[in-house]
């Protein structure tokens, strides 16, 4: 293991080369480019083995991601804002065929007006496609995380693709010291790719993602990815656990800083929340009682180790990077849809 | 697929060429139903993707299975030959940017697509490959459709891809002796069958053929080839049907004939026919 | 044949099964005893006014009669009790366990399952071969079905499968010395039951 200084980015091809992962399909889009361009570097130079092809969009990029992983191989890619939302066709769609890859979405806001600032509008609006989606708030955790998502994605209990999140400019082009896991730790980490049955052999045919006319079957299916889905929070327990055995670095579904005697709780996702941290050391010095409840896993929702964490609290500050539309006027703290269904479900709690 | 589908018989006559070494990667369109759960004709494989991004798909396969091989993950009994099958409506229209991209991109796929000239699964509303006064229901006026049937085989052969030709179900030996040529090849190869749809088309379904081999001896089809930079005709019709006797066979064009004969609609079309031919040694 | 798209449409229902809905509608209010006969009738008359004064006649005698006909079980199926939300427990059996993705995933792992989907009971003509007729060519007829549904022996014969055919008739046009006959089904499967 060596300690480097490296970007957002660099963190994600880095784990998209230590996971050994065998075919990258691109697409070009700031400010997720030069993860793309860090793996066509390597591949070109065989310092790692695999390969890439760029699509011509984000939507045709997905669809390969998938049928690649549909076919047998470990599967990287990666895009931001306009282009996540190009695929979203796919995006939706993808989950169904049960074939685990790995995506990175670099945070970007989305047109109108076209930007290239960083904000959460373009991966909060794949929360209901049926990934599985974590939120990293270090170039140091997006790399772990990227780790940790090929584990879970690739778990028999799971199979659906996972998003790892990391905010635009402020992770994606800022240095920050990462420790680097050998390769051979790794390896240990993630055995090689299994396809648990989910290929295309000529000595086995299968027609894979077809149409289902009739409701109940229909349900059945759209059912069991839901059961799938919520099968990665027992599976990102172990999987963060396991990696903590073996890299010493923990990463719980939601992290919690100061709030064991907090009456007032921020809620918050991403690198934001650093500057949450802050704040909170500042406002504890003049006597505040205030915590930060941060969920790494969005998808599924850790709704139980967020009940716990949000428990006795006095009042909750969700802080979206983020506009819901009619949200254009509200004040500074704004209504995270996924806490208010929370506090339905809890009751009186 | 419905009785008498003239894009059926073409895909059982490529199938009883191609055999089963196969994954048919779809887009979507009338054929995404061949494969509805619990049931799949194919005795190969398949893999349904989206409308516009079959060709991607296609890619995402292929090179998979060539890190495989290169893996010696898998041997070359267990690799499939991989192969597009799309209708005129994402052929034309939304697929086209992935299929060039594909082309470019030198994917070693064969692009099969059915024409029958419209959306046919969503009811035959009108595409980029449906021909100059064709009624549907999108141009159910006096006139039909006004526009002109795209010439996606000239749009593939600017791409100078490895193989291109025209077929049809109607014509099982010409449409075979192309298949198996095409099968030898690597790379991007298209196949592209005209067929003829009963229900989109409005006729008996018994004529499929009988329509089929008349719009070959009306030049309306063009049978052709490319490979090696050339453009051959594997059928030139002389004489050449007038082109009213394939257009009186259908529905869809009965307004070119009834309550009056629209003659110059009628030459319109012929116009155009001649014209092509023309140009053809 | 006529020759427009409007053939696509689908066909209304005829007469039988509209008279069949007003007794049903009729019979229906009676045995609730919530509905009277002036509420029926002005339903009836609103349902039916667009298609015309004698229809609105026709359909209110229909449902009247059925009304009146239901006398003594007027009543007879009552309101339920209400059900309130306070004290519901979710049933256990709504639970579905999740699945291996070898079942859970939309996949068809085989191949040519579809010659268990009976397409042969979507005919209404059907094609039978005249084998003193047939020259055995070996390829023609097979070739040309769309559906793969006419295999050939080794010897050359031809044979229809009838579990898939669809009675598209291609092989009746186009079989070149005519030896394939249409037959309309009902006829056709009525022989084959009764030798």
């Amino acid at each position: 293991m060596k300690r480097v200084l490296l970007t957002g980015n660099g963190a994600a091809a880095w784990a998209a080369r230590l996971a050994e992962v065998d075919y990258v399909p691109a697409f070009p889009i700031t400010p997720q480019t030069e993860i793309i361009e860090t793996l066509a570097g390597w591949f070109a130079r065989g310092e790692a083995r695999g390969r890439l092809t760029t699509l011509e969009s984000e939507h045709s990029m997905v669809t390969a991601a998938a049928a690649a992983a549909a076919t047998g191989v470990r599967v990287f890619t990666a895009t931001s804002s306009q282009g996540l939302l190009y695929a979203m066709e796919m995006l939706f769609a993808v989950p169904g065929w049960r074939a685990p890859f790995v995506l990175v979405n670099v945070s970007r806001a989305v047109a109108t007006p076209i930007t290239l600032e960083p904000d959460h509008t373009d991966i909060l609006a794949t929360r209901d496609t049926g990934f599985v989606q974590i939120h990293c708030a270090t170039c140091q955790e997006l790399l772990d995380s990227i780790l940790i998502a090929y584990r879970l994605a690739e778990d028999k209990r799971v199979r659906v693709p996972v998003i790892v999140n990391q905010d635009g400019f402020y992770l994606s082009f800022t240095r920050e010291p990462v420790d680097l896991p050998d390769a051979e730790a790794v390896r240990r980490f993630l055995p090689p790719f299994d396809p648990h049955g989910t290929e295309f052999r000529a000595s086995k045919p299968i027609s894979q993602a077809v149409a289902v006319l009739g409701g109940a079957p229909y349900s059945y299916f759209r059912y069991e990815l839901h059961r799938s889905v919520m099968q990665a929070l027992p599976a990102y327990e172990e999987s963060a656990r396991e990696f903590a055995v073996l890299f010493g670095r923990r990463h719980p579904a939601v992290e919690t800083y100061r709030c064991e005697d907090a009456e007032i709780v921020y809620f918050m996702i991403g690198s934001f929340a650093t500057k949450a941290k802050d704040a909170i050391d500042r406002q504890r010095d003049s006597g505040l009682k205030v915590g930060l409840v941060r969920p790494r896993l969005l998808r599924p929702y850790p709704a139980d180790a967020l009940r716990h964490a949000l428990a006795g609290k006095r009042a909750v500050a969700v802080i979206d990077q983020k506009d819901e539309g009619s949200a254009f006027h509200a004040p500074a703290w704004c209504r995270h849809r996924d806490v208010r269904r929370l506090r339905w479900a809890r009751g009186a709690a | 697929m419905c009785a008498g589908c003239g894009g059926l018989e073409a895909l059982h006559e490529i199938c009883d060429v191609l055999g089963r070494k196969t994954v048919f990667v779809n887009a979507a369109g009338c054929m995404t139903l061949l494969a509805s759960y619990p049931f799949t004709p194919f005795r190969g494989s398949w893999l349904y993707t989206s409308m516009a991004s079959a060709p991607a798909g296609a890619q995402g396969v292929r090179d998979a299975l060539d890190i495989l091989r290169a893996k010696g993950s898998i041997t070359a009994e267990e690799d499939l030959a991989t192969i597009v099958l799309t209708g005129d409506g994402a052929a034309y229209g939304m697929g086209l940017s992935a299929t060039s991209a594909a082309i470019e991109r030198n994917l070693d796929f064969l692009y099969i697509c059915y024409d029958n000239e419209g959306y046919g699964n969503t009811g035959q509303q009108y595409s980029g490959a449906t021909p100059h006064g064709a009624l549907t229901p999108t141009s159910p006026g006096a006139h039909g459709y006004e526009g002109e049937k795209k010439d996606l085989f000239a749009i593939w052969v600017a791409h100078r891809p490895a193989y291109a030709a025209t077929v049809i179900g109607a014509e099982p030996l010409d449409l075979a002796r192309k298949i198996e040529r095409a099968a030898k090849l690597k790379g991007p190869r298209l196949i592209l069958a005209l067929a003829p749809c009963p229900t989109g088309w409005d006729y008996d379904p018994r004529h499929s053929v009988t329509i089929g081999r008349l719009a070959v001896r009306s030049g309306v089809w063009p049978l052709k080839e490319y490979v090696d930079g050339k453009v051959t005709h594997t059928r030139i019709p002389r004489p050449r049907a007038p082109v009213e006797e394939y257009l009186a066979t259908q529905g869809r064009f009965a307004h070119l004939f009834a309550p009056e004969r629209n003659e110059s609609l009628i030459a319109q079309i012929q116009a155009r026919v001649d014209d092509y031919w023309k140009n053809v040694a | 044949m006529a020759l427009t798209p409007q053939v696509l449409r689908p066909v209304a229902g005829d007469g039988r099964e509209r008279r069949r809905l007003r007794r049903r509608a009729g019979a229906a209010a009676r045995l609730t005893g919530a509905i009277g006969r002036t509420s029926l009738e002005r339903a009836v008359r609103a349902e039916v006014a667009s298609h015309g004064t004698g229809a609105v006649e026709s359909s209110l005698a229909e449902a009247v009669a059925a009304f009146d006909a239901m006398v003594l079980h007027a009543g007879a199926v009552p309101e339920g009790a209400t059900i309130g939300a306070a004290g519901y427990s979710a049933p256990d059996w709504i639970d579905v366990s999740a699945d291996d993705v070898l079942i859970a995933a939309p996949d068809i792992r085989g191949a040519a399952t579809s010659e268990a989907s009976m397409t042969g009971s979507w005919r209404t003509s059907r094609p039978v071969i005249e084998h003193d007729r047939c020259n055995r060519c070996s390829w023609i007829c097979s070739t040309l079905c769309p559906d793969s549904a006419i295999g050939v022996d080794p010897d050359h014969t031809p044979r229809i499968d009838y579990d898939h055919c669809k009675g598209c008739l291609i092989c009746v046009a186009d079989c070149p010395p005519h030896a394939i006959r249409a037959e309309p089904e009902h006829r056709a499967s009525a022989e084959a039951v009764s030798p």
